[in-house]
Protein backbone atom coordinates (compact mmCIF):
# COMPACT_ATOMS: atom_id res chain seq x y z
CA UNK A 1 0.00 0.00 0.00
CA UNK A 2 2.71 2.17 0.77
CA UNK A 3 5.02 1.67 -2.16
CA UNK A 4 1.89 2.10 -4.33
CA UNK A 5 0.67 5.21 -2.94
CA UNK A 6 4.49 6.10 -3.18
CA UNK A 7 4.68 5.21 -7.05
CA UNK A 8 1.48 7.29 -7.33
CA UNK A 9 2.99 10.33 -6.04
CA UNK A 10 5.81 9.78 -8.33
CA UNK A 11 3.52 9.81 -11.23
CA UNK A 12 1.48 13.08 -10.24
CA UNK A 13 4.81 14.43 -9.64
CA UNK A 14 6.13 13.49 -13.02
CA UNK A 15 3.04 14.50 -15.16
CA UNK A 16 2.72 17.92 -13.54
CA UNK A 17 6.59 18.53 -13.82
CA UNK A 18 5.73 17.99 -17.93
CA UNK A 19 2.05 19.93 -18.11
CA UNK A 20 3.11 22.70 -15.72
CA UNK A 21 5.85 24.18 -17.71
CA UNK A 22 4.41 23.65 -21.00
CA UNK A 23 1.13 25.22 -19.54
CA UNK A 24 3.55 28.34 -18.46
CA UNK A 25 5.76 28.61 -21.52
CA UNK A 26 2.13 28.74 -23.32
CA UNK A 27 0.96 31.27 -21.39
CA UNK A 28 3.33 33.64 -21.48
CA UNK A 29 4.32 33.21 -25.18
CA UNK A 30 0.55 33.62 -26.08
CA UNK A 31 -0.48 36.37 -23.51
CA UNK A 32 -1.71 39.40 -25.68
CA UNK A 33 0.65 42.60 -25.76
CA UNK A 34 -1.58 45.15 -25.24
CA UNK A 35 -0.64 49.05 -25.38
CA UNK A 36 0.93 50.65 -22.37
CA UNK A 37 -2.04 52.90 -20.78
CA UNK A 38 -1.00 55.98 -19.73
CA UNK A 39 -0.81 56.69 -15.55
CA UNK A 40 -4.11 57.93 -14.52
CA UNK A 41 -3.37 61.14 -12.71
CA UNK A 42 -4.33 61.61 -8.87
CA UNK A 43 -7.37 63.65 -7.97
CA UNK A 44 -6.34 67.06 -7.21
CA UNK A 45 -6.01 67.67 -3.44
CA UNK A 46 -7.62 70.67 -3.43
CA UNK A 47 -11.41 68.87 -5.50
CA UNK A 48 -12.62 68.10 -8.83
CA UNK A 49 -13.53 70.43 -11.63
CA UNK A 50 -10.29 72.44 -11.46
CA UNK B 1 -0.26 10.40 20.15
CA UNK B 2 -3.73 9.09 19.88
CA UNK B 3 -4.42 9.31 23.68
CA UNK B 4 -7.85 10.93 23.61
CA UNK B 5 -9.29 13.26 21.01
CA UNK B 6 -8.11 17.41 22.25
CA UNK B 7 -9.36 19.65 19.74
CA UNK B 8 -5.70 21.04 19.34
CA UNK B 9 -2.47 19.59 21.82
CA UNK B 10 -0.95 23.26 21.97
CA UNK B 11 2.58 23.29 22.96
CA UNK B 12 4.94 25.78 23.92
CA UNK B 13 7.19 25.04 20.41
CA UNK B 14 3.84 24.96 18.25
CA UNK B 15 2.56 28.16 19.54
CA UNK B 16 6.43 29.91 18.74
CA UNK B 17 6.19 28.19 15.76
CA UNK B 18 2.49 29.57 14.64
CA UNK B 19 3.01 33.14 16.49
CA UNK B 20 6.47 33.34 14.19
CA UNK B 21 4.63 32.22 11.22
CA UNK B 22 1.47 34.81 11.65
CA UNK B 23 3.61 37.93 12.40
CA UNK B 24 5.78 36.63 9.28
CA UNK B 25 2.54 36.60 7.20
CA UNK B 26 1.34 39.48 8.60
CA UNK B 27 4.85 41.85 8.03
CA UNK B 28 4.39 40.64 4.62
CA UNK B 29 1.18 41.88 3.82
CA UNK B 30 2.33 45.01 5.93
CA UNK B 31 4.98 45.54 3.31
CA UNK B 32 3.57 45.06 0.13
CA UNK B 33 0.85 47.22 0.81
CA UNK B 34 3.00 49.69 2.16
CA UNK B 35 5.35 49.43 -1.09
CA UNK B 36 2.48 49.35 -3.67
CA UNK B 37 1.29 52.54 -2.20
CA UNK B 38 4.41 54.21 -2.08
CA UNK B 39 5.90 53.28 -5.50
CA UNK B 40 1.92 54.91 -6.86
CA UNK B 41 2.58 58.12 -5.07
CA UNK B 42 5.89 58.06 -6.30
CA UNK B 43 4.45 57.72 -10.01
CA UNK B 44 1.39 59.76 -9.08
CA UNK B 45 -1.30 57.10 -9.88
CA UNK B 46 -4.36 56.46 -8.49
CA UNK B 47 -4.03 53.14 -6.45
CA UNK B 48 -7.28 51.33 -5.00
CA UNK B 49 -6.71 49.73 -1.58
CA UNK B 50 -9.15 47.00 -2.02
CA UNK B 51 -7.30 45.94 -5.11
CA UNK B 52 -3.69 46.53 -3.67
CA UNK B 53 -5.22 44.46 -0.33
CA UNK B 54 -6.30 41.30 -2.81
CA UNK B 55 -3.09 40.78 -4.80
CA UNK B 56 -1.17 41.23 -1.33
CA UNK B 57 -3.30 38.38 0.23
CA UNK B 58 -3.27 36.25 -2.88
CA UNK B 59 0.19 36.20 -3.25
CA UNK B 60 0.68 35.57 0.51
CA UNK B 61 -0.98 32.45 -0.08
CA UNK B 62 0.75 31.28 -3.29
CA UNK B 63 4.00 32.02 -1.62
CA UNK B 64 3.36 30.50 1.45
CA UNK B 65 1.67 27.18 -0.60
CA UNK B 66 5.22 27.10 -2.44
CA UNK B 67 6.92 27.00 1.16
CA UNK B 68 4.49 24.36 3.12
CA UNK B 69 4.91 22.03 -0.14
CA UNK B 70 8.68 22.87 -0.22
CA UNK B 71 9.03 21.54 3.51
CA UNK B 72 8.43 17.96 2.44
CA UNK B 73 11.04 17.07 0.33
CA UNK B 74 13.43 19.51 2.15
CA UNK B 75 13.42 17.17 4.87
CA UNK B 76 13.78 14.26 3.06
CA UNK B 77 17.46 15.74 1.44
CA UNK B 78 18.13 17.00 5.16
CA UNK B 79 16.61 16.42 8.55
CA UNK B 80 17.71 20.21 9.91
CA UNK B 81 14.01 20.78 7.93
CA UNK B 82 12.51 18.12 10.18
CA UNK B 83 11.66 21.56 12.20
CA UNK B 84 9.86 22.90 10.09
CA UNK B 85 7.82 19.75 9.35
CA UNK B 86 6.03 18.97 12.55
CA UNK B 87 3.75 22.00 12.15
CA UNK B 88 3.06 21.99 8.61
CA UNK B 89 -0.11 21.21 8.93
CA UNK B 90 -0.68 24.67 10.47
CA UNK B 91 0.91 26.21 7.34
CA UNK B 92 -1.55 24.88 5.25
CA UNK B 93 -4.58 25.90 6.91
CA UNK B 94 -3.15 29.63 6.89
CA UNK B 95 -2.70 29.32 3.26
CA UNK B 96 -6.56 28.09 2.90
CA UNK B 97 -7.59 30.89 5.09
CA UNK B 98 -5.32 33.64 3.30
CA UNK B 99 -6.18 32.44 0.38
CA UNK B 100 -10.33 32.74 1.67
CA UNK B 101 -9.68 36.22 2.58
CA UNK B 102 -8.10 36.97 -1.21
CA UNK B 103 -12.16 35.95 -2.45
CA UNK B 104 -13.92 36.95 0.42
CA UNK B 105 -12.36 40.08 1.72
CA UNK B 106 -11.96 41.18 4.90
CA UNK B 107 -14.97 42.42 6.73
CA UNK B 108 -18.19 40.97 8.67
CA UNK B 109 -21.02 39.68 6.45
CA UNK B 110 -24.30 41.73 6.03
CA UNK B 111 -26.04 39.36 8.27
CA UNK B 112 -27.55 38.93 10.71
CA UNK B 113 -26.81 42.55 11.40
CA UNK B 114 -29.39 43.08 8.76
CA UNK B 115 -32.21 41.05 9.76
CA UNK B 116 -31.53 42.60 13.38
CA UNK B 117 -31.78 46.20 12.07
CA UNK B 118 -28.55 47.46 12.81
CA UNK B 119 -25.30 48.54 10.70
CA UNK B 120 -22.97 45.94 9.82
CA UNK B 121 -19.59 46.42 11.98
CA UNK B 122 -16.52 47.52 10.49
CA UNK B 123 -13.89 45.59 10.92
CA UNK B 124 -9.97 47.54 11.37
CA UNK B 125 -8.39 47.50 7.74
CA UNK B 126 -11.40 45.88 5.89
CA UNK B 127 -11.47 45.68 2.48
CA UNK B 128 -13.58 43.70 -0.46
CA UNK B 129 -12.12 40.70 -1.60
CA UNK B 130 -11.42 39.58 -5.44
CA UNK B 131 -15.70 38.31 -5.43
CA UNK B 132 -17.00 41.64 -4.21
CA UNK B 133 -14.55 43.91 -6.17
CA UNK B 134 -14.80 42.29 -9.55
CA UNK B 135 -18.54 40.63 -9.53
CA UNK B 136 -20.21 43.07 -7.07
CA UNK B 137 -21.33 45.86 -9.64
CA UNK B 138 -23.63 43.99 -11.76
CA UNK B 139 -27.02 42.74 -11.91
CA UNK B 140 -26.22 38.84 -10.95
CA UNK B 141 -25.55 37.67 -7.78
CA UNK B 142 -21.16 37.76 -7.68
CA UNK B 143 -21.43 33.93 -7.39
CA UNK B 144 -23.23 33.58 -10.37
CA UNK B 145 -21.24 36.61 -11.82
CA UNK B 146 -17.99 34.55 -10.65
CA UNK B 147 -19.28 31.70 -13.08
CA UNK B 148 -20.88 32.93 -16.15
CA UNK B 149 -19.11 36.43 -16.90
CA UNK B 150 -16.32 34.10 -18.27
CA UNK B 151 -17.40 31.52 -20.95
CA UNK B 152 -14.05 30.92 -22.68
CA UNK B 153 -13.82 27.40 -22.10
CA UNK B 154 -12.72 26.96 -25.54
CA UNK B 155 -9.68 29.97 -25.13
CA UNK B 156 -6.32 28.52 -23.47
CA UNK B 157 -5.77 32.41 -22.89
CA UNK B 158 -9.10 33.85 -22.05
CA UNK B 159 -9.89 30.56 -19.83
CA UNK B 160 -11.97 31.84 -17.04
CA UNK B 161 -8.99 31.64 -14.62
CA UNK B 162 -11.64 32.54 -11.88
CA UNK B 163 -12.74 28.72 -11.72
CA UNK B 164 -9.00 27.65 -11.62
CA UNK B 165 -9.00 29.75 -8.63
CA UNK B 166 -11.90 28.04 -6.49
CA UNK B 167 -10.91 24.63 -7.06
CA UNK B 168 -7.67 25.08 -5.78
CA UNK B 169 -9.50 26.90 -2.95
CA UNK B 170 -11.78 24.18 -2.33
CA UNK B 171 -8.91 21.33 -2.70
CA UNK B 172 -7.16 24.01 -0.04
CA UNK B 173 -10.88 23.42 2.04
CA UNK B 174 -10.65 19.89 2.13
CA UNK B 175 -6.80 19.61 3.51
CA UNK B 176 -7.75 22.16 6.15
CA UNK B 177 -11.00 20.83 7.16
CA UNK B 178 -9.08 17.29 7.36
CA UNK B 179 -5.84 18.13 8.89
CA UNK B 180 -7.07 17.07 12.32
CA UNK B 181 -5.49 13.87 14.22
CA UNK B 182 -9.30 13.10 14.54
CA UNK B 183 -9.72 12.44 10.86
CA UNK B 184 -6.17 10.86 10.65
CA UNK B 185 -7.26 8.35 13.51
CA UNK B 186 -10.47 7.75 11.57
CA UNK B 187 -9.70 7.63 7.93
CA UNK B 188 -6.46 5.49 8.96
CA UNK B 189 -3.00 7.40 7.67
CA UNK B 190 -2.73 5.38 4.12
CA UNK B 191 -6.49 6.87 3.28
CA UNK B 192 -6.07 10.24 4.83
CA UNK B 193 -2.48 10.31 3.03
CA UNK B 194 -4.17 9.36 -0.29
CA UNK B 195 -6.53 12.21 0.17
CA UNK B 196 -4.10 14.72 1.25
CA UNK B 197 -1.68 13.85 -2.21
CA UNK B 198 -4.67 15.88 -3.53
CA UNK B 199 -2.41 18.93 -2.87
CA UNK B 200 -0.82 19.17 -6.06
CA UNK B 201 -4.00 18.68 -7.88
CA UNK B 202 -4.81 22.13 -6.10
CA UNK B 203 -1.49 23.33 -6.86
CA UNK B 204 -1.84 22.85 -10.29
CA UNK B 205 -4.93 24.77 -10.46
CA UNK B 206 -3.24 27.61 -8.56
CA UNK B 207 -0.31 27.75 -10.55
CA UNK B 208 -2.87 27.96 -13.68
CA UNK B 209 -4.56 30.48 -11.80
CA UNK B 210 -2.07 32.57 -12.14
CA UNK B 211 -0.77 31.85 -15.39
CA UNK B 212 -4.01 33.21 -16.81
CA UNK B 213 -4.59 35.43 -14.16
CA UNK B 214 -2.41 37.84 -13.02
CA UNK B 215 0.57 36.85 -15.51
CA UNK B 216 -2.12 37.98 -18.30
CA UNK B 217 -3.36 41.21 -17.27
CA UNK B 218 0.38 42.57 -15.80
CA UNK B 219 3.12 42.58 -17.87
CA UNK B 220 5.76 42.86 -15.17
CA UNK B 221 8.98 40.70 -16.34
CA UNK B 222 9.74 39.94 -12.73
CA UNK B 223 6.14 38.90 -11.93
CA UNK B 224 6.63 36.12 -15.09
CA UNK B 225 10.17 35.55 -13.60
CA UNK B 226 9.42 35.35 -9.81
CA UNK B 227 6.59 32.72 -10.57
CA UNK B 228 8.70 30.66 -13.32
CA UNK B 229 11.13 30.59 -10.38
CA UNK B 230 8.34 29.28 -7.81
CA UNK B 231 7.17 26.23 -9.84
CA UNK B 232 10.83 25.31 -11.41
CA UNK B 233 11.75 25.30 -6.99
CA UNK B 234 8.78 23.07 -6.43
CA UNK B 235 9.10 20.67 -9.37
CA UNK B 236 12.97 20.39 -9.14
CA UNK B 237 12.73 19.77 -5.14
CA UNK B 238 10.20 16.95 -5.74
CA UNK B 239 11.91 15.30 -8.86
CA UNK B 240 15.02 15.64 -6.66
CA UNK B 241 13.95 13.75 -3.64
CA UNK B 242 11.37 11.39 -5.11
CA UNK B 243 14.72 10.03 -7.59
CA UNK B 244 16.47 9.53 -4.28
CA UNK B 245 13.57 7.23 -2.98
CA UNK B 246 13.30 5.86 -6.46
CA UNK B 247 16.67 4.51 -5.85
CA UNK B 248 15.99 3.18 -2.76
CA UNK B 249 12.94 1.11 -3.57
CA UNK B 250 14.73 -0.48 -6.05
CA UNK B 251 17.35 -2.15 -3.72
CA UNK B 252 15.60 -4.51 -2.60
CA UNK B 253 17.36 -7.21 -0.49
CA UNK B 254 17.67 -10.81 -1.68
CA UNK B 255 15.97 -13.25 0.69
CA UNK B 256 17.62 -16.22 0.80
CA UNK B 257 15.79 -19.64 0.94
CA UNK B 258 16.32 -20.39 4.61
CA UNK B 259 14.02 -17.14 5.25
CA UNK B 260 17.04 -14.82 6.27
CA UNK B 261 18.17 -11.56 4.96
CA UNK B 262 22.29 -10.59 5.86
CA UNK B 263 22.62 -6.74 6.14
CA UNK B 264 26.55 -7.40 6.43
CA UNK B 265 29.06 -6.77 9.34
CA UNK B 266 27.53 -5.14 12.97
CA UNK B 267 30.19 -2.45 12.88
CA UNK B 268 28.44 -0.79 9.50
CA UNK B 269 25.23 0.44 11.32
CA UNK B 270 25.97 3.40 12.89
CA UNK B 271 25.36 3.33 16.92
CA UNK B 272 21.79 5.03 17.93
CA UNK B 273 20.79 5.30 14.21
CA UNK B 274 18.73 2.79 11.92
CA UNK B 275 19.41 2.07 8.48
CA UNK B 276 16.70 1.55 5.91
CA UNK B 277 16.37 -1.46 3.66
CA UNK B 278 14.08 -2.79 1.31
CA UNK B 279 12.47 -5.77 1.99
CA UNK B 280 10.25 -7.49 -0.11
CA UNK B 281 8.70 -4.35 -1.03
CA UNK B 282 8.46 -2.57 2.01
CA UNK B 283 10.81 -0.33 3.98
CA UNK B 284 12.27 -1.65 7.42
CA UNK B 285 14.28 0.47 9.55
CA UNK B 286 17.20 -1.71 11.04
CA UNK B 287 18.39 0.08 14.47
CA UNK B 288 21.91 -0.48 15.91
CA UNK B 289 21.30 0.10 19.94
CA UNK B 290 24.61 -0.55 21.72
CA UNK B 291 25.74 -4.04 20.61
CA UNK B 292 21.66 -4.81 20.25
CA UNK B 293 19.81 -4.57 16.51
CA UNK B 294 16.49 -4.39 16.63
CA UNK B 295 14.25 -4.29 13.05
CA UNK B 296 10.74 -2.37 12.95
CA UNK B 297 8.45 -1.37 10.15
CA UNK B 298 9.99 2.10 8.59
CA UNK B 299 6.35 3.34 8.48
CA UNK B 300 5.28 5.21 11.50
CA UNK B 301 1.41 4.57 12.54
CA UNK B 302 0.20 8.31 13.01
CA UNK B 303 1.33 9.80 8.97
CA UNK B 304 3.81 7.17 7.52
CA UNK B 305 6.80 8.83 8.70
CA UNK B 306 9.81 7.60 8.33
CA UNK B 307 10.98 5.76 11.13
CA UNK B 308 14.26 5.09 10.37
CA UNK B 309 15.15 8.93 9.78
CA UNK B 310 14.67 9.25 13.78
CA UNK B 311 16.52 8.52 16.90
CA UNK B 312 16.42 6.44 19.60
CA UNK B 313 15.33 7.99 23.27
CA UNK B 314 14.66 5.83 25.96
CA UNK B 315 14.47 2.24 24.24
CA UNK B 316 12.32 3.60 21.81
CA UNK B 317 12.82 4.10 17.82
CA UNK B 318 11.31 8.18 17.54
CA UNK B 319 9.34 9.10 14.26
CA UNK B 320 11.53 12.15 13.17
CA UNK B 321 8.08 13.89 12.01
CA UNK B 322 5.48 14.38 15.09
CA UNK B 323 8.06 11.83 17.90
CA UNK B 324 5.90 8.92 17.82
CA UNK B 325 7.44 6.51 19.83
CA UNK B 326 8.40 2.49 19.36
CA UNK B 327 9.72 0.40 21.70
CA UNK B 328 12.66 -1.47 20.02
CA UNK B 329 11.56 -4.62 21.18
CA UNK B 330 7.96 -4.95 20.65
CA UNK B 331 7.08 -2.13 18.24
CA UNK B 332 4.82 -0.96 20.82
CA UNK B 333 4.30 2.29 21.80
CA UNK B 334 4.69 2.87 25.45
CA UNK B 335 0.79 2.77 27.81
CA UNK B 336 -1.14 4.76 27.54
CA UNK B 337 -0.88 5.11 23.65
CA UNK B 338 -2.35 2.45 21.62
CA UNK B 339 0.31 2.43 18.19
CA UNK B 340 2.26 -0.58 17.21
CA UNK B 341 4.62 -0.91 14.21
CA UNK B 342 5.62 -4.29 13.01
CA UNK B 343 8.82 -5.69 13.68
CA UNK B 344 11.51 -8.24 12.18
CA UNK B 345 13.35 -10.74 14.21
CA UNK B 346 16.95 -10.06 13.96
CA UNK B 347 20.20 -12.26 14.55
CA UNK B 348 23.79 -11.62 15.56
CA UNK B 349 25.64 -14.25 14.46
CA UNK B 350 29.45 -13.84 13.99
CA UNK B 351 29.46 -10.06 14.17
CA UNK B 352 27.03 -10.39 11.19
CA UNK B 353 23.49 -9.07 11.26
CA UNK B 354 20.51 -10.86 9.64
CA UNK B 355 17.17 -10.25 9.57
CA UNK B 356 14.11 -12.53 9.12
CA UNK B 357 11.57 -11.76 6.25
CA UNK B 358 8.64 -12.58 8.03
CA UNK B 359 7.21 -9.08 9.95
CA UNK B 360 6.08 -9.94 13.53
CA UNK B 361 2.61 -7.54 15.26
CA UNK B 362 2.70 -7.78 18.62
CA UNK B 363 -1.48 -7.17 19.18
CA UNK B 364 -2.46 -5.28 22.04
CA UNK B 365 -4.64 -7.24 24.57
Amino acid sequence: MITTRRQLHRGLITALAVVLPLTAAAALVLRPQLPPTPPMPAPHPGGEGL
Amino acid sequence: MSHGYVAVQWTRRKLIYDGLLIALVGLYLTAFMAISHGIADQRQVVLEADGVAIRAYGSAAYILLHITLSIGPLARLNPLFHTLLFNRRHMGVLVFLLGLIHVTGWKLPDQPWSWLGLETPSLPWSFNGALGWYHDFGNREPLVSLFTSNTHYDSFVLFPFEVLGVFGLAVLFLMAATSHDFWLVNLTAPVWKAIHMAVYLGYAALVAHVLLGALQSNPSVWLAAAVGAGLVWVLALHLISGWREWGLDRRSLAVAGDGWVDLGPLDSLVDGRARIVMLAGERVAVFRHGQQVFALSNVCQHQNGPLGEGRIINGCAVCPWHGYEYDLESGASPPPFQECVPTFPVRLSGGRVSIGSQPQLQRRP
